[in-house]
């Protein structure tokens, strides 16, 4: 049985399908029997970690609940959470399925018309308890085996010209049947500015859907079987506790003070990241990551402490989550220090490969 | 050429940058290595060392940053039998094969070899020059850390600052800037969460990572010269940022220093005026160093006097 086989069964039980429906392919046509999947990470605060699983998941909805207006109901084990949207008439418009189970990511299931579906995603991806997974291009592309081919990609890079002398931009989308080549040719020529942020295709189902899957873990498609569709969320959901996993054991800067010892124990390291193309401006990139305005919201202070390298201290505008930041001009080091900064390294991430080209070291966030 | 000079801080950063998954590193999460950072006190003076204890259980390297300003009779405990005994009152685990090594700078070494030759120290020296890291005195009892030793390519200005500075030997702006940065970012936490009448006590002992291990005294003159750089040196370019009030529990208690937010964090515009005024005041700070103080001064107008 797989992670997701409790999850498909507690899909079935709220929407109310039966399995011949399913199987005939019956179950989803494409006018407003669409759906969607966003996977986020939830940050449950540091107070709550004493109460019992059931009241930490409880009061993390009370919080989202407060912020969006959008109230979940928690199953009685604890597992899941429901929402169930209505119109005027009593017509169910969207209904939606939380996962709750991993402790950092939340697998937010919405089944119903598309528009409000992701209106309702939108609003809740802006409250502070809950923020997008970053599916980086090598993630995209583990994801994009599942499918039957790339139908179609949108690729953005865009550097500054107050951080690079001549930057670089290389942005736009393709469709079509000359996508296939392109995709391989673009990967070849162009590795490091070659920054796929959205791609979709066909399922292998013979449903003939066509499943999108964004950078910000956001996953849609229009006609498909549910069971179809969670094979696909499960590899991404695989790709991304992966990754955090891999983050949380080696790179969380976990100084473990030792009242007794009287002694710090250090058991990670900082995130390396290599820059394929050196930075020229470095203070203006520092500046960048400081200076508290949108999109990136973080504010900070930066210093340079050797002729060659600069630390800078960033928090973030809405959470308050910190990381501190060592900047040369071809290499990165992120300091993480607690696990509710995980999302904030999201949004770094996303800035590097988006704006300045970035290779990460290890295997897991390449 | 001026020989390589650093900071005993840096060199424990040197040796915290070679704990890590990194595949060239000396000492590889892989192989089970970890390291403990603790505060080494040679004698009863209150002078404190940064010991870094680096293990994989079968054996430990204990690593001692020296320069010159170290005194001979601190020098003298920084043998093997006294450091194992000083990690038994600790209550840390002691492994059947451990080593002492000494490091420094390229800069230092010659003194501190005479240093160690005068007081008969057989010690281990390792060196931390511009471009490489090698023994001038002995090498691992490990040959394989030896080799990996051998392999490494040097760049101190690539150096992480993953522990910030020994802020009670606080001998130059540098240590001073990065103290003050770490002081403002975590004042910036606190901003952003609406959190206000913050103990200042509080809000250091967060900036310095081994805080705990200075003994009380210490402590409190670490406090003294925060509170007093912040009422005196920055006042002017925090005010109307934050404030700070004395605070007694009781009448007769110790008065404690509070901070107090005055700009709501609420605000966008207060978020520039908030960073500014931080980078004003750390701008403050890395300027003082190009101040002539009256000593400098003297020596350049005798220098100046004698070339008449």
């Amino acid at each position: 049985m797989s992670f997701f086989s409790p999850f498909y069964d507690r899909i079935q039980e709220l929407i109310g399908v039966k399995q011949n429906f399913e199987e005939d392919f019956s179950f989803l046509q494409p006018s407003g029997n669409d759906h969607l999947v966003q996977f986020s990470l939830r940050m449950i605060p540091s107070e709550y970690l004493e109460l019992s699983q059931y009241d930490q998941q409880h009061f993390f909805l009370l919080d989202l609940l407060e912020e969006t207006g959008v109230e979940y109901q928690l199953d009685a084990n604890g597992e899941f959470a429901i929402f169930t949207e209505k119109n005027k008439k009593g017509i169910k418009t969207i209904q939606s399925v939380m996962d709750l189970r991993n402790e950092s990511i939340a697998v937010i299931y919405y089944f119903g018309v598309a528009k409000p579906c992701l209106q309702l995603n939108s609003s809740l991806m802006q409250s502070t308890k809950l923020t997008a997974c970053y599916l980086n291009p090598s993630g995209l592309m583990a994801v994009s085996e599942s499918l039957s081919g790339i139908r179609s990609f949108q690729y953005y890079f865009e550097q500054s010209s107050l951080i690079f002398k001549e930057p670089i931009v290389m942005k736009g989308s393709l469709k079509g049947a000359i996508v296939q080549d392109a995709y391989q040719n673009y990967c070849k020529q162009f590795s490091s500015w070659f920054n796929i942020i959205q791609l979709s295709g066909h399922t292998t189902d013979g449903s003939q859907g066509v499943m999108t899957i964004d950078a910000n873990g956001k996953l849609q498609i229009d006609i498909c079987r549910l069971s179809s569709f969670l094979i696909i969320v499960e590899k991404v959901f695989s790709v991304l506790n992966d990754k955090y996993r891999f983050i949380l054991d080696k790179h969380i800067n976990n100084w473990i003070g030792d009242q007794h010892k009287k002694s710090v124990t250090v058991c990670s390291c900082p995130v390396q990241v290599q820059l394929p193309y050196a930075i020229e401006f470095l203070e203006n990139l520092s500046k960048t990551l400081t200076v508290g305005k949108k999109p990136l919201n973080l504010m900070g202070l930066y210093e340079r402490i050797s002729p060659k390298l600069w630390k800078i201290f960033i928090t973030e505008l809405n959470t308050a989550n910190q990381i501190d930041l060592e900047i040369s001009s071809q290499q990165i080091l992120i300091f993480i220090h607690c696990k509710w900064s995980l999302p904030m390294l999201d949004k770094i991430e996303n800035f590097l490969r988006n704006n300045i080209a970035a290779s990460f070291e290890s295997l897991s966030l390449n | 050429m001026f020989d390589y000079s650093c900071s005993e801080t840096l060199l424990i950063n040197w040796i915290l940058g070679q704990i890590n998954t990194h595949p060239d590193a000396i000492f590889p999460h892989r192989k089970g290595w970890k390291g403990h950072l603790t505060l080494f006190y040679p004698t009863t003076d209150g002078n404190a060392y940064f010991l870094m204890s680096i293990t994989n259980k079968k054996e430990t390297i204990y690593f001692l940053p020296v320069d010159v300003s170290i005194q001979e009779t601190h020098l003298k405990q920084f043998q093997l039998e006294k450091i194992l005994k000083f990690i038994k009152q600790k209550n840390q685990v002691i492994t059947s094969h451990s080593q002492v090594i000494l490091i420094t700078c390229e800069q230092e070494k010659k003194k501190i070899e005479e240093l160690l030759i005068k007081n008969r120290i057989q010690a281990e020296l390792l060196v931390l020059y511009s471009d490489k890291i090698k023994f001038q005195q002995g090498c691992f009892n490990n040959e394989v850390l030896n080799y990996r030793l051998s392999k490494l390519t040097v760049d101190p200005d690539l150096i992480a600052q993953t522990i910030p500075d020994n802020f009670q030997k606080a001998r130059n702006n540098k240590t001073n800037i990065l103290f003050y940065q770490n002081l403002f970012h975590v004042l910036n936490k606190y901003w952003i969460q609406n959190q206000n009448n913050i103990l200042l006590e509080t809000v250091i002992s967060q900036s310095i990572l081994y805080w705990k291990q200075y003994k009380k005294k210490q402590q409190k003159e670490i406090v003294e010269r925060v509170q007093n750089a912040l009422l005196q040196d920055l006042s002017s370019e925090l005010s109307g940022i934050i404030r700070m009030i004395s605070h007694k529990k009781k009448s007769e208690s110790h008065p404690v220093f509070v901070i107090q937010f005055i700009l709501d964090a609420k605000d966008k515009k207060n978020i520039t005026t908030w960073v500014k005024k931080q980078n004003r005041a750390l701008g403050l700070i890395r300027h003082k160093s190009l101040q002539i103080t009256p000593d400098i001064y003297s020596i350049i107008s005798n220098q100046e006097t004698d070339n008449l």
